[in-house]
């Protein structure tokens, strides 16, 4: 009883002075040591190029730290390669790792199966996602045929198709509207108070004010503040929060940063 | 168990899907060989392969579109093979090759539907050229327990040459380098091989590189069923095949890990 007691306490995330540099020139991320505790929404904000999608890079096991240590579920390096921590973590990185050939449905399925999901299950996974995203009527035709927002609404909900203990989303809500932004923030309070720990990078503050559990602000590769949104922002917006430390506008834009690229 | 095989047939499922929504490289892909059997079979028209003389069916003297035929057959799944890594380059691009490969599946399932895919759409493709150079006046008997002798060697001859072609892909993660792969590689292994010309007829150097070129060892069994109806003894050539096969496939299971990274 004791040992699952610890374990139920034990961080689902923690980095230790976690450094990331692209190639040898670009330092995307300095001295980073946060931790997280299982369940609840975890958001990422910051400027464009603050780092946000590194962390997730390497919580992901897409990137190795280049100093520092990360644990992700209990592992620590390498954690990609062992398929039952895969089998735990979803990630939905913030270009679309779609096939424009396949079909919505077909890519769906095609990731069921990788996930191990039995047919029926998958079924049922799918319809009541398809029906909650709204995009039953077009997962049949080619996803070139899709809408931008209908394309990002399919991207994430390959990352929800398996039941993540971990579930890591880079700016899910890029491109959608805002019933479709209510609706992927409904789904993602509703797993994270089934306990699944959701790590987010977004910049859509409206939603992170509403349904985050806890906020990391990010400046240039650091965390330079982190808490409850509410202890951050202390009746005013994250926005003006995040000037007064920074400078710098958090609305700013949703371009690509320049900094990262495999 | 039965999830693994679900990989499997669901990866299987896709590459044929794929091919098939590209019907103009599908049908390229048969004008190649013609124009082979048709340049080649009347270039070297008056060119005598010993051997052949009095050899055919009722004593007739085989001709060189005869000794042809199975040579093209091989070429065809030689080109096609080393071409069948340049669909996992745009699934590279895509992001969703990265994405099935962070899957929790194991990788062999994976690359075991890819090659299942290509060898079978590969001994189709074998079986039409056949027919094609049945029409261009090519007389080949068909015995069934030889003629499949002769295409499993040619199955397990693209298997490994499939393999070797998605490790390269997946390697250099660049169609121009496949462009290279394919020019470099097709035009040595088919020039120093029996596909064309037999080894008796070659330099003895020649000949003898002739002798242990992987698609002399796949295309000689299916020479022997189509010209003289049977195979002496095909169990090194398909031995020494499955080896080849195995190492291969090998290689490009390892170059599927370093996917998951970025």
């Amino acid at each position: 009883m004791l040992t699952d007691e610890r374990e139920h306490q034990e961080d689902v995330i923690s980095l230790d002075g976690v450094a990331f540099e692209y190639g040898s020139k670009i330092r995307a991320l300095e001295d980073v040591t946060f931790s997280i505790k299982p369940g609840g929404i975890t958001a990422l904000l910051g400027a464009n190029g603050s780092g946000k999608s590194t962390i997730l890079g390497i919580l992901s096991g897409c990137l190795a730290p280049t100093e520092g240590v990360a644990r992700v579920l209990g592992l620590s390096q390498s954690f990609h390669k062992d398929p039952r921590w895969r089998s735990r973590v979803s990630y939905a990185e913030q270009d679309l790792a779609l096939d424009p050939e396949m079909t919505g449905e077909e890519t769906l399925q095609l990731l069921g199966v990788l996930n191990g999901l039995p047919r029926e299950k998958r079924t049922v996974l799918l319809q009541d996602l398809a029906r909650k995203f709204d995009v039953e009527s077009i997962l049949p035709g080619l996803i070139r045929t899709y809408s931008g927002g209908q394309k990002r609404r399919l991207h994430v909900m390959v990352a929800l198709i398996q039941n993540p203990a971990l579930l890591l989303l880079d700016e899910p809500t890029v491109g959608l509207d805002m019933d479709a932004r209510g609706v992927l923030w409904d789904e993602l309070k509703t797993r994270s108070i089934l306990g699944c720990s959701i790590v987010v990078a977004t910049h859509d503050l409206s939603g992170v004010e509403a349904l985050a559990d806890h906020v990391l602000l990010m400046e240039s590769g650091r965390v330079i503040a982190s808490g409850s949104p509410r202890e951050l922002m202390n009746g005013k917006s994250l926005s003006s929060v995040y000037r007064e430390l920074t400078g710098l506008d958090l609305v700013g834009g949703e371009k690509k940063r320049g900094r990262r690229k495999r | 168990m039965s999830s693994t095989l679900e990989v499997v047939m669901v990866v299987c499922l896709r590459t044929w899907k794929k091919t098939f929504r590209r019907p103009v490289v599908l049908s390229f892909s048969f004008l190649q060989p013609l124009m082979w059997m048709l340049f080649f079979g009347f270039l070297f028209e008056r060119y005598a392969v010993e051997d052949l003389k009095g050899s055919g069916h009722d004593g007739a003297d085989l001709s060189y579109l005869d000794y042809l035929a199975p040579g093209v057959c091989a070429m065809t799944v030689l080109f096609g093979a080393s071409q069948s890594g340049i669909g996992w380059i745009r699934d590279i691009n895509t992001g969703f090759l990265p994405r099935m490969l962070r899957s929790p599946s194991h990788l062999t399932p994976i690359l075991l539907g890819k090659v299942v895919a290509d060898v079978v759409r590969l001994s189709v493709q074998a079986g039409i050229v056949l027919i094609l150079a049945v029409f261009l006046g090519a007389r080949l008997r068909f015995s069934p327990f030889d003629l499949l002798i002769g295409f499993v060697a040619l199955s397990l001859f693209a298997a490994g040459f499939s393999c070797l072609s998605c490790a390269i892909a997946l390697r250099t993660r660049a169609q121009e380098a496949m462009a290279v792969f394919v020019h470099v590689v097709n035009m040595p292994i088919l020039f120093t091989s029996t596909a064309l010309v037999p080894g008796k007829q070659m330099p003895e150097w020649l000949a003898s590189i002739a002798r242990w070129n992987p698609l002399s060892q796949a295309v000689d069994p299916l020479r022997s069923a189509l010209l003289f109806g049977e195979i002496h003894s095909a169990g090194v050539a398909l031995g020494f095949l499955l080896v080849v096969a195995i190492a291969l496939f090998s290689i490009a299971l390892l170059t599927m890990a370093g996917v998951r990274r970025r």
